[in-house]
């Protein structure tokens, strides 16, 4: 079966082709000139008279020509062997957590998944890929272009792939989607997996919504800082500056604890034994510029088996920042020395992290609002249709995408130069019977 | 000069063209003059009257008679010739065209007044050409002298025919005690020709049409054509099988008017075709009958 890259530069080269048909079967036929000086002999009644004529000699003429217009078309059009029936794939992208619910994910989604605008589009074939998503969803679409590359390439009759991304209810990041959404040469399907509702997010976060500051002086720069930006709404914390005064306060019930010691060495933290200078921190696409002095270093490795995890960094890397959860709550170690002489963290940017410290504990819900913001980065959409597939073409390699339709091509190439020369022959031949009959 | 010239010349050597009517008077020649005069070919005797040159006075009869009488005698003259060529679109055909070697109207006409020359010259008289080609009017003043017929030959061998310009007013410079041969295929200025050679005719010349028809003209080829006169734009007609006959009788018609009005004027009017040999079509035109190389249209 035969199938086309550019199926209206074809159908352009048939319409030519029925046109150039048309004409000769319409054309007049015009008698060979005699130049004869008794032409005014001639009766005058036959002056003008025309003789049209069929003119079955003139077919191969007209055969080679529709032949070379027609290999002309399907050779510019690229014509190429399509291996029949075309399939249409889902690729599933879901997180490696969920790897042991794949039965149950798998009999949840249906079949139709589809719609291209006229019909149902029904997927012949499924497949899945599992991926950690939880540090970035954007991980999901490499994978996924990665996964149809494979597939298509060992399935050639493969014509359309959806993609599905079963979104898990905690990540990390969303940044990556939007680095490689544009990747995908089709629309996505997101589907929330097992998301909590807003309802329980809420009850969960907002136990108490103030910053209690324990210990520490009473110019505190970061009492202040937190006084300044005290987000109404935000959950409640507590923040040590002093470990004796941590123990010595009243428990005011709030699920987050920030461990700020004035010295800028929390209390798991290592004690540098030369101090280092840093130009900032980063948090939550913020920076915060200026002339720090670190005093220790996170325990990157004990902090990961803790299931703590870094919130901000400094400026070369290094966690700035870590968050451990507790079974109620969380405790975050600041490891950042502030001077009380400085406006530093009374300034706009500081907003960035003192937003971070006050955020719920544990990854970030992915909310209806969340996949909302994901929705609007291109042809992203939240429902289970979606208006267009992506061409398993776009997967494969260049050079090998074109190899058989390029193979085709020469050949419907070749055929229409060989039927022109035919054409120009033969035409060439009538002429000279016609004028040595003439003369 | 044309390879056709030399057999040709070689077959008309020793035929004269006399003139059917005593010329007018003038250089001693071949052709009888309508002026008596005392050569010694006897005609007839003359009473002799006062002013009569006593030396014609013939004394032997005078003796034996006692009656005077003056020998009279019919005197030679000779007679200038000249021949019009009709070198128009209309007689380049039929066109040559691959390795069929066909003459043309042109070429036959060429090699007649090459043949009727070279007949006038052999018999001292004065040949001169007028000739229509291409680029305009070639005339070459009558001569007697040696060479001539190869200098005419040469002349029209150089002519391409395509000429534009009527004959009529080239008939009209030629004087009207000369021979005048019209060479043409009759389809330009036809009736104004036939006008102005019936003022030379009516002042004494002899007039000789010499109509040269191709013969692609009598029998056209098979199949339907689009017809196309090469000398007026836009003249096309579709020739149709079921034309032909009217063709033919049209045709026919027109050279039976030809000859006609050439004869009605007092001339001669002979039918050339191009496939005859050009010495049998010069003897035929001297002979100013038709013989076995031509045909008259009423022959058809």
């Amino acid at each position: 079966m035969l199938s086309f890259a550019i199926p209206w530069v074809f159908g352009v080269a048939v319409a030519a082709a029925a046109v150039i048909a048309l004409l000769h079967l319409l054309s007049v036929h015009r008698p060979p000139l005699l130049v004869l000086p008794t032409t005014r002999f001639v009766s005058a009644g036959d002056a003008r008279a025309i003789a049209r004529r069929s003119r079955p000699n003139d077919l191969v003429l007209l055969l080679l020509r529709v032949v070379a217009l027609l290999a002309a078309g399907a050779a510019l059009a690229g014509v190429r062997f399509a291996p029949a029936p075309a399939t249409r794939g889902e690729l599933v992208v879901a997180d490696l957590s969920r790897r042991a619910d794949s039965i149950a994910i798998a009999q949840s989604l249906p079949h139709v998944a589809t719609n291209d605008g006229r019909d149902s589009a029904r997927i012949d074939d499924r497949r899945f890929v599992w991926v950690p998503l939880q540090a970035d969803v954007g991980a999901a679409l490499p994978a996924a272009l990665h996964a149809a590359a494979q597939w298509r390439a060992n399935d050639p009759r493969l014509r359309r792939i959806a993609l599905r991304v079963l979104v898990p209810s905690r990540v990390r990041s969303v940044d990556g989607w939007r680095a490689w959404r544009e990747q995908w040469p089709g629309a996505v399907s997101v589907i929330a997996d097992d998301h909590p509702t807003a309802d329980s997010v809420t009850d969960k976060s907002s136990r108490g919504s103030t910053v209690r500051i324990v210990g520490g002086d009473e110019d505190d720069v970061v009492a202040a800082a937190f006084a300044l930006y005290g987000a109404t709404g935000a959950p409640g914390a507590v923040v040590v500056r002093d470990s004796g005064a941590r123990d010595a306060a009243p428990a005011g019930g709030e699920a987050i604890t920030i461990e700020w010691p004035v010295s800028g060495v929390p209390s798991r933290w290592e004690r540098l034994s030369s101090p280092d200078t840093v130009y900032g921190v980063a948090t939550r696409e913020q920076a915060l510029i200026g002339q720090f002095v670190r005093f220790a270093r996170a325990p990157g490795v004990q902090a990961e088996r803790d299931g703590g995890r870094a919130i901000a960094w400094w400026t070369d890397g290094a966690a700035a920042v870590v968050e451990r959860p507790l079974p109620e709550g969380c405790v975050r170690e600041v490891g950042i020395r502030v001077s009380n002489t400085g406006d530093l963290l009374l300034s706009a940017n500081a907003a960035g992290l003192l937003a971070s410290l006050r955020a719920p504990c544990g990854l970030p819900f992915m909310t209806p609002a969340v996949i909302a913001t994901l929705a609007g980065s291109g042809a992203l959409e939240t429902g289970a249709e979606q208006d267009s597939l992506a061409d398993a073409s776009y997967f494969l390699p260049p050079g090998e995408s074109m190899r058989g339709s390029q193979t085709l091509g020469s050949v419907m190439l070749l055929l229409a130069l060989v039927a022109l020369l035919l054409e120009t022959v033969r035409r060439r031949d009538r002429s000279g019977t016609r004028g040595s009959a003439v003369t | 000069m044309s390879a056709m010239y030399g057999p040709m010349l070689d077959q008309l050597r020793g035929v004269r063209w006399p003139a059917r009517r005593a010329v007018s008077a003038g250089p001693a020649g071949a052709h009888r003059s309508i002026q008596r005069g005392t050569s010694g070919e006897f005609t007839e005797y003359r009473l002799y009257r006062q002013g009569d040159d006593p030396r014609a006075l013939d004394w032997r009869l005078l003796a034996r008679s006692d009656r005077a009488f003056v020998r009279l005698s019919d005197d030679r003259a000779l007679l200038t010739t000249w021949v019009l060529l009709d070198g128009s679109a209309s007689m380049q055909f039929p066109a040559v065209s691959g390795d069929r070697a066909r003459v043309t109207k042109w070429e036959m006409a060429r090699a007649v007044a090459v043949g009727l020359a070279a007949v006038a010259h052999a018999s001292s008289d004065p040949v001169g050409v007028l000739a229509t080609y291409r680029d305009g009017l070639l005339r070459i003043p009558s001569r007697t002298r040696r060479g001539t017929v190869g200098e005419i030959a040469r002349a029209l061998d150089a002519l391409e025919g395509g000429g534009v310009l009527p004959l009529a007013p080239s008939l009209a410079s030629l004087p009207q005690t000369a021979r005048i041969v019209v060479i043409t295929d009759c389809l330009g200025d036809h009736d104004a020709l036939v006008r102005q050679a019936s003022v030379l005719g009516a002042g004494g010349a002899p007039l000789t049409c010499v109509h040269i028809v191709a013969q692609e003209e009598l029998v056209l080829p098979a199949g339907v054509h689009l017809a196309r006169d090469p000398e007026h734009a836009g003249m096309e007609f579709i020739l149709h099988e079921s034309a032909r006959d009217r063709y033919a009788g049209a045709f026919t018609a027109f050279r039976e008017r030809v000859a006609h009005q050439w004869r009605a004027i007092g001339g001669t009017y002979t039918e050339v075709h191009t496939d005859v040999a050009p010495s049998r079509a010069v003897r035929a035109v001297i002979a100013g009958a038709l013989g076995d190389a031509t045909s008259s249209p009423r022959d058809r």
